[in-house]
């Protein structure tokens, strides 16, 4: 198990190829864990495609971009963070581990404001959904798979935020760097930004030219 | 230092480049949009997993491991599609 080729940084006696092994079994696990939704996914919109393409059109397009554009934005801080925390540089990699779950939470803020506008027309299902009128049968589907969707990725990114926010404390605490612990969490929040670049193309931009 | 961080930023500018290009392309009547807006999709799923997850600089063995999912989840997408595919 050579892993030289890995660690460019003089701290490569902190790293353990062992814990970043573990870490991608795990998200190994998230990937079938969310693959599940994108098949049923898959399998829904194959055979309602109209339904699926009039559906998305109900969903904010522009809050959608501002929220991919906020999460990739938090990646790079993230990867950012890693980079640093391998320098020992504490502060700058607080500051950019804050940043990070700071853009999480703006994350969180415009998707909890979309499901609410959701529930005031009436489109959460679960949540006295009605199907308007004017439209085809099964529009239930979409938003139940968008809704189950959306809403796993959200208590990733919640979980994410409250990781990334437990290492700054002990790191502000202890003034110590946690340099594998660090890069771990890096790992599992670049995942969260993974599964947010499928979910938005297939739920956002369907059937906007129509 | 500042070499790695100018590529890790420039990794960035492409992702958000390829977003505004989903985005764009999305309006445009063709048949084709989502098979774009899923070819950029892996694109950018390929450059998160190259330079922010370090892919490129991981040992073979993490290599291995990070494409047992989507081979499994390939498999799940197979096996699953001829059974829809196939009922009467």
């Amino acid at each position: 198990m050579d892993d030289s080729k890995f660690s460019l940084q003089p701290n490569t006696n902190h790293y353990s190829t062992n814990a970043k092994l573990g870490m991608w079994i795990f998200l190994t696990t998230e990937v079938l864990f969310f693959g599940a939704v994108f098949f049923l996914y898959s399998a829904y919109r194959f055979t309602y495609p109209q339904t699926f393409a009039v559906a998305s059109n109900y969903l904010d397009i522009l809050l959608g971009s501002i929220n991919t554009c906020i999460l990739l934005t938090s990646s790079f801080s993230m990867a950012c963070a890693v980079h640093l925390v391998r320098l020992e540089k504490r502060k700058t990699t607080i500051l950019a581990l804050l940043a990070t779950a700071g853009l999480g939470f703006i994350f969180l803020c415009i998707k909890g404001y979309e499901y609410y506008d959701k529930y005031k027309r009436h489109l959460l299902p679960g949540f006295g959904f009605i199907s308007p009128k004017s439209n085809p049968p099964h529009l239930k589907l979409f938003f139940s798979l968008y809704l189950t969707g959306t809403a796993l990725h959200a208590v990733h990114v919640l979980m994410g935020i409250l990781i990334i926010l437990y290492f700054v404390l002990r790191m502000t605490v202890t003034k110590k760097t946690f340099v594998e612990a660090t890069d771990l969490t890096g790992l599992y929040w670049h995942f969260v930004d993974l599964v947010w670049i499928f979910l938005f193309p297939l739920f956002y931009l369907l059937g906007r030219n129509s | 230092m500042r070499k790695e961080l100018t590529r890790l930023f420039v990794v960035y500018l492409a992702l958000i480049a390829f977003l505004a290009l989903t985005v764009a392309l999305s309006f445009t009547p063709s048949p084709f949009n989502s098979l774009f807006g899923l070819l950029i999709a892996f694109t950018k799923a390929s450059l998160v997993l190259l330079f922010f997850m370090e892919l490129r600089k991981s040992s073979n063995l993490i290599k291995l491991v990070s494409t047992i999912g989507p081979l499994w989840l390939l498999l799940l997408f197979l096996i699953a599609s001829l059974d829809l595919g196939m009922r009467v």
